[in-house]
């Protein structure tokens, strides 16, 4: 052990005790004068611990490290400015849930930390017990029992923080929840602060931006006398995020903070930390409605039927609208080919735009009252839930409880979006099951491909649409896992990691809010279709286009052409059938002898194992763009195969009438859909998280598991 | 010939587009500073950074 001067500080509640372990070990070698310019104790003794000497500073007992009081301040200041050794901070163990909201404070802050569980004797008499050693599990810091005012336990306390003194770990802030909100914007806040050294050298940067959310006074006042010119941008930011919650929740972002911190310690307790020998019936309304709700057997099963009940609602209220959505395209459709005369531009428009772009927006009002449902789950509180039920069940498969946001996140729940739920990996403490997490995290049924889903399944298995919505969406997770234990096993091995996660209170969900998160969510997909989704589907329109038909093959065509009509001159209805035939035949070999088409052509001995033709090649080469590109692209495909289009079906419909679609074909499909490689986007962000050869990794397995499944399917499928 | 005109203008237009949008994305990934935001388009993303400015 090193035998220079240690520096420690006492922090905790008052009357948890600080004073009475601060007398015990330095005695009379102890020194109480004022904070300057404040009427606030200061108050330092000395002592030994074998070869060392220890400074101890008992700080003022404080409930948090906000800027309300001047002892919150002097706390604050003092651990900030001397930079401490180690800070001891004393837990009244009879009153926990109150002692560790500062606790989680100092687990922001990142200080080298070690909690005196003080008072144990008080807490046996009121019939509580306290496991220490999972509290240390959980929270990843060293607890040690103690009992102050006999000096029970400061020896192995002493010892313990000697260690921890001399480790030299630096400071380490925890990173919590605080919601999607919040947590979409502290990202940006400490880019800011770290590209600026904004306060760098005294506090961590994610304290700050936590602080800045707080708005706390004096954070805002050292900001401002710091740098004005980045205090300002992150004054900006904290408002813009401050207005948005004010909007959908009516709350401020310091009282969400307060909520996932208590969510975050509540979490903790909940896991065997605590046992009442006497009767407590002091349950919230949210405890209440958690027995029910996290119940170990009921539960899983009310989940499932939210989540059933969920796709049933989308499912039912949206199918009038969906067609109404399909019938304006389809006369959209009609007004061009009317009014325009025959060219590239018409075939552009109708085929590329109408038919592609118009696809993915006929869909708009089915992911209207999907977002709808998974704002009230949201807002309420209740998702928080499913992510602690499955932590369970996410042992079991090598991942953590920590994994379930990110996997919702993605589209657990449908209608989430991978690029977010890689982020949200960063929350996992363990790198190996961080990693396990973001590569099969792109399994999930983000919003992009929840279009191509509903598609397929109501075009094939319409009379139970949300009954196969549900089951695919519980085979995403199963497959999902079942990857993850796989890389478990294999190159991602590990030792699992304790779960903590944030439990908030519920809340009763704000028309407003919901209406606001739903048009968010639905504003995006309609500027996705009108943005990316149209310019791919005007390029994969050009690749389908050209170079078109040789004059050679041309004259083919007409030669057919002329050969009917003077074989069926006397027939004028058997010429025009024939003659429509004629033109498909043109049209479809055009097609196929685009670029698009030769490139589908070539995949398809090999593609034709798991039921797809060329077309569909193409639609799935143009799904990794972005997912909704295959709808507009198989729309494309279909009508530009297609002569007549004043009579327009619906994509769904043309499918079912090819003879190569059928609902094994679907199934297939769909399931190569759900598992080949991630979006480009998504793939660029795992690259971004990791690195490059888990990005290409991440595409080539999914691929080939995918195309495994779906020749699986189709091989044994087609033999029934 | 003016429709076969308009629609290479439009498709030219197209690729600047995309071939931008996908430079964006491959230079936020090779950038170590900055993130990959929520303005991918992504549809699952609850606000971007356009929605809360």
């Amino acid at each position: 052990m090193s035998n220079s001067p240690i520096t420690m500080a006492l922090a905790g509640n008052p009357n948890a005790g600080k004073t009475t372990l601060f007398n015990k070990l330095t005695g009379a070698r102890q020194h109480v004068g004022n904070y300057p310019g404040i009427t606030v104790d200061h108050k330092e003794g000395y002592f030994n611990a074998g070869e060392n000497k220890i400074t101890l500073t008992d700080l003022p007992g404080t409930y948090s490290l906000t800027a309300y009081s001047n002892e919150e301040l002097v706390a604050r200041n003092f651990l900030t400015t001397q930079k401490p050794d180690v800070v001891i901070n004393i837990v009244d163990a009879s009153n926990l849930e109150r002692n560790l909201y500062l606790t989680t404070q100092f687990l922001e802050m990142g200080v080298p930390m070690i909690i005196a569980l003080n008072m144990m004797d008080v807490a046996k008499d009121r019939g509580i017990e306290v496991r220490a050693d999972k509290l240390e599990e959980l929270l990843g810091v060293a607890v040690v029992p103690i009992i102050a005012r006999t000096g029970e336990g400061t020896e192995e306390l002493i010892r313990r923080t000697l260690q921890l003194a001399t480790t030299n770990s630096g400071w380490r802030p925890v990173d919590i929840s605080y919601g999607e909100d919040l947590d979409e914007v502290v990202p940006e806040l400490i880019q800011t602060i770290q590209k600026a050294s904004f306060l760098t050298s005294q506090y961590p940067a994610r304290f700050t931006a936590i602080k800045y959310l707080e708005h706390d006074d004096e954070m805002l006042k050292a900001g401002q006398k710091s740098d004005q010119k980045t205090a300002d941008k992150l004054e900006k930011l904290v408002g813009y995020v401050s207005d948005h919650l004010q909007k959908t929740m009516d709350v401020y972002p310091e009282a969400i903070i307060a909520d996932h911190r208590y969510g975050y310690i509540k979490s903790i307790l909940r896991q065997g930390i605590l046992t009442h020998k006497f009767d407590t019936d002091r349950l919230y309304t949210s405890d209440k409605i958690d027995k029910v709700l996290t119940n170990r057997l009921l539960g899983p099963f009310i989940m499932l039927a939210i989540l059933f009940g969920l796709y049933q609602f989308t499912f039912s209220w949206s199918e009038l609208p969906v067609t109404w959505m399909e019938n304006v395209f389809g006369w959209l459709g009609g007004v061009v080919e009317t009014n325009l005369p025959d060219g590239m531009l018409k075939s552009m428009i109708i085929s590329g735009v109408i038919d592609g772009v118009g696809g993915v927006l006929g869909f708009v009002p089915l992911i209207m009252f999907m977002f709808f449902g998974i704002a009230i789950l949201e807002d309420s509180g209740y998702l928080a839930r499913v992510a602690f039920m499955m932590d369970r069940i996410f042992h079991l498969f090598g991942l953590h409880g920590s994994s379930v946001m990110p996997f919702i996140v993605s589209g657990g729940i449908a209608g989430g979006c991978a690029v977010p739920g890689v982020m949200a990996t960063r929350t996992l403490r363990s790198p190996k099951e961080r990693m396990a997490t973001l590569l099969t995290v792109p399994f999930m049924n983000c919003g992009a491909k929840v279009p191509v889903l509903v598609l397929l399944i109501g075009a094939f298995f319409a009379e139970h649409m949300a009954l196969y919505m549900f089951l695919f969406t519980l085979l995403a997770w199963l497959v999902a896992l079942v990857a993850a234990k796989f890389l478990r096993m294999t190159v991602l091995k590990g030792e699992a990691t304790p779960f903590v996660m944030e439990l908030p209170p519920y809340r009763f969900p704000t028309l407003q809010g919901l209406l606001i998160h739903t048009w968010e969510r639905t504003w995006q997909y309609i500027k996705k279709a009108g943005t990316v989704i149209l310019s791919i589907s005007i390029l994969l329109w050009a690749l389908m286009t050209f170079p078109g038909l040789s004059p050679e093959q041309q004259a083919v065509y007409s030669l057919k052409r002329k050969t009917l009509s003077s074989e069926l001159a006397h027939n004028s209805a058997k010429l025009k059938t024939a003659l429509i035939l004629v033109d498909q035949e043109e049209s479809g070999a055009q097609l196929k002898n685009s670029i698009a088409g030769t490139i589908g052509s070539f995949f398809e001995p090999l593609s034709s194992y798991a039921g797809f033709d060329w077309r569909t090649n193409i639609a799935m080469l143009g799904g990794f763009a972005a997912k909704e590109v295959i709808i507009s692209t198989l729309g494309t495909v279909y009508s530009m195969g297609e002569v007549d289009t004043k009579d327009a079906e619906s994509l769904g419909d043309r499918l079912v009438k090819d003879p190569n679609w059928n609902p094994v074909t679907a199934v297939s499909a769909l399931l190569f859909i759900m598992f080949y490689a991630p979006c480009f986007v998504t793939v660029v962000c795992i690259a971004k998280e990791s690195s490059w050869n888990w990005a290409l990794f991440s595409m080539a397995f999914n691929t080939f598991f995918a195309f495994a499944a779906s020749v699986a399917v189709f091989q044994i499928g087609s033999l029934f | 010939m003016w429709q076969t005109i308009i629609s290479f203008c439009i498709i030219v237009i197209t690729l600047f587009f995309i071939g931008k949008r996908a430079y964006r994305q491959i230079r936020k990934a090779i950038d170590p500073a900055s993130e990959i935001s929520c303005d991918c388009g992504c549809s699952g993303c609850s606000s971007n950074g356009d929605s809360r400015k």
